[in-house]
């Protein structure tokens, strides 16, 4: 009897192995990014992929999916923030420049001229502006956009409807397009005026 | 007919997100074509999206795996350590005679609950409160009614297409669902009224025969209008031609029952 529960449970553990290992790296970079420390990030990781191993064998979902494994983390993070995690607070002022109205549109040809794939002003100065998004803000964009989740599966992340993750996804986009927007076109004024010397 | 909005809203992020059917894609790039403000906001949301996803991304450390590796280990051999310990099952004899007890209980009470038939206002009852709940998700979210008419077409359902017209109903339209849990297909469409109270619109294919006994029966206009309560919400049942429509809701009976009358055809 005991060698075949023994040899259920390997069983168990080396399926949640072989499919929850190759999301490793997302669940790191989100991990770094919600507690801003590269140790934090990494006991947050570890704690994630045990409770997720628990809750796997014990009636777990057949598949340790990249949704469900972010989820286990949150939940984590928010319940027992790690200790020395130094997660950015963002700019609240930021959740009201994005309460209402439409994209100001008013650069957005000039802003179509500059090859974001191809400009001096790259991810580092992205990252900056989206880190000051205030928390609620951040995870939504960064789930969709950068991640890639469908909103179904980032709203079961943030554990709230898609209705609301839409709403936080829209808000998100209309401040960082213009923050965004000036931050490109100042590096791009820069470069220009580099040029001319 | 209703005429094409002015522009269009939260399309537009679903239209950048790839989120739309065929159908709606088609109506909204119909529009852009026509439409410079609505290209605009496109390419101010192509613009940022694109920008976002130049945000950094790294590997993690190597020695990550290793140390996740390591502690799913040590996580398992525990477990083994539990079941192989006879005593822990002989010490916890009673606890796991009435565990099972229970689960017996419990078995028997699903079965005779399942055993009873499901009837369709208690199936629209439970639509509603799934979704008041954010237990049942809209797979479409739209205030347009053109809209959510062209993704319910797109489903080709096996009945005519008819979007409640939320401005007589006072309400706005939030989106819509087709339900299929056993080959009868319903289409929901949810609005919310001024006072912010839901409204879940159904119709599908049936006669009042299918309705169970214990209504209230309204007539109103020449309509006979189906009326039941069960757990705080009510529904309205009526016949229109091949189809059956229903409201849903946790508002007043008789409220429920003229904001039917107000869409009913007789």
């Amino acid at each position: 009897m005991s060698s075949k529960i023994k040899s259920l449970e390997e069983s168990v553990a080396a399926r949640f192995e072989d499919r929850a290992l190759s999301h490793v790296d997302s669940l790191y970079n989100r991990a770094l990014e919600l507690t801003g420390s590269e140790q934090s990030a990494v006991e947050l990781v570890k704690e994630t992929f045990v409770r997720a191993l628990r809750a796997f064998s014990n009636n777990g979902p057949e598949n340790p999916s990249r949704a469900w494994m972010f989820s286990i983390m949150f939940s984590i993070f928010a319940q027992e923030r790690p200790e020395g995690s130094q997660r950015s607070a963002g700019n609240p002022a930021m959740l009201l420049d994005g309460a209402d109205g439409e994209f100001d549109m008013s650069d957005v040809a000039e802003l179509a001229q500059i090859e974001v794939a191809e400009s001096e002003w790259n991810g580092r100065h992205v990252a900056e502006i989206v880190n000051r998004l205030p928390g609620e803000l951040r995870d939504a964009v960064i789930l969709v956009d950068v991640d890639q989740f469908p909103h179904e599966d980032a709203a079961q992340v943030l554990r709230c409807s898609v209705s609301a993750l839409r709403t936080r996804l829209f808000k998100a986009r209309r401040v960082l397009f213009t923050e965004l927007g000036e931050s490109a076109r100042s590096v791009e004024a820069d470069r220009r005026r580099g040029a001319f010397r | 007919m209703i005429a094409a909005p002015p522009h269009y809203g939260d399309e537009l992020q679903d239209y950048v997100d790839k989120r739309l059917n065929a159908n709606v894609r088609r109506a909204v790039e119909d529009h852009l074509n026509v439409c410079a403000e609505c290209r605009r906001q496109i390419d101010a949301l192509t613009w940022t999206k694109q920008a976002i996803r130049m945000t950094p991304t790294t590997r993690a450390p190597r020695h990550l795996r290793e140390e996740i590796l390591r502690e799913l280990r040590t996580e398992k051999v525990e477990v083994e350590l539990l079941s192989k310990n006879p005593r822990s099952w002989g010490s916890n004899l009673p606890i796991v005679i009435a565990i099972a007890v229970l689960i017996g209980l419990g078995a028997v009470i699903v079965n005779e609950y399942r055993s009873r038939p499901v009837t369709v206002p208690t199936t629209v009852a439970r639509d509603f409160q799934e979704l008041r709940a954010n237990d049942l998700n809209l797979s479409l979210e739209t205030t347009n009614p053109n809209v959510l008419s062209a993704y319910f077409e797109g489903f080709e359902v096996p009945f005519p297409v008819r979007i409640f017209d939320p401005q007589e109903m006072g309400a706005t339209l939030v989106g819509g669902r087709v339900l299929d849990p056993d080959g009868q297909v319903r289409m929901l469409a949810l609005y919310r009224g001024a006072s912010g109270q839901l409204i879940a619109c159904e119709t599908f294919n049936g006669r009042e025969a299918g309705l169970p006994a214990g209504a209230t029966i309204r007539e109103i206009g020449g309509v006979s209008f189906h009326v039941y309560r069960e757990g705080g919400i009510s529904s309205v049942f009526w016949r229109e031609g091949p189809v059956m429509c229903s409201l849903a809701s946790d508002m007043d009976s008789e409220q429920v029952v003229q904001l039917a009358a107000s869409q009913a055809k007789s």
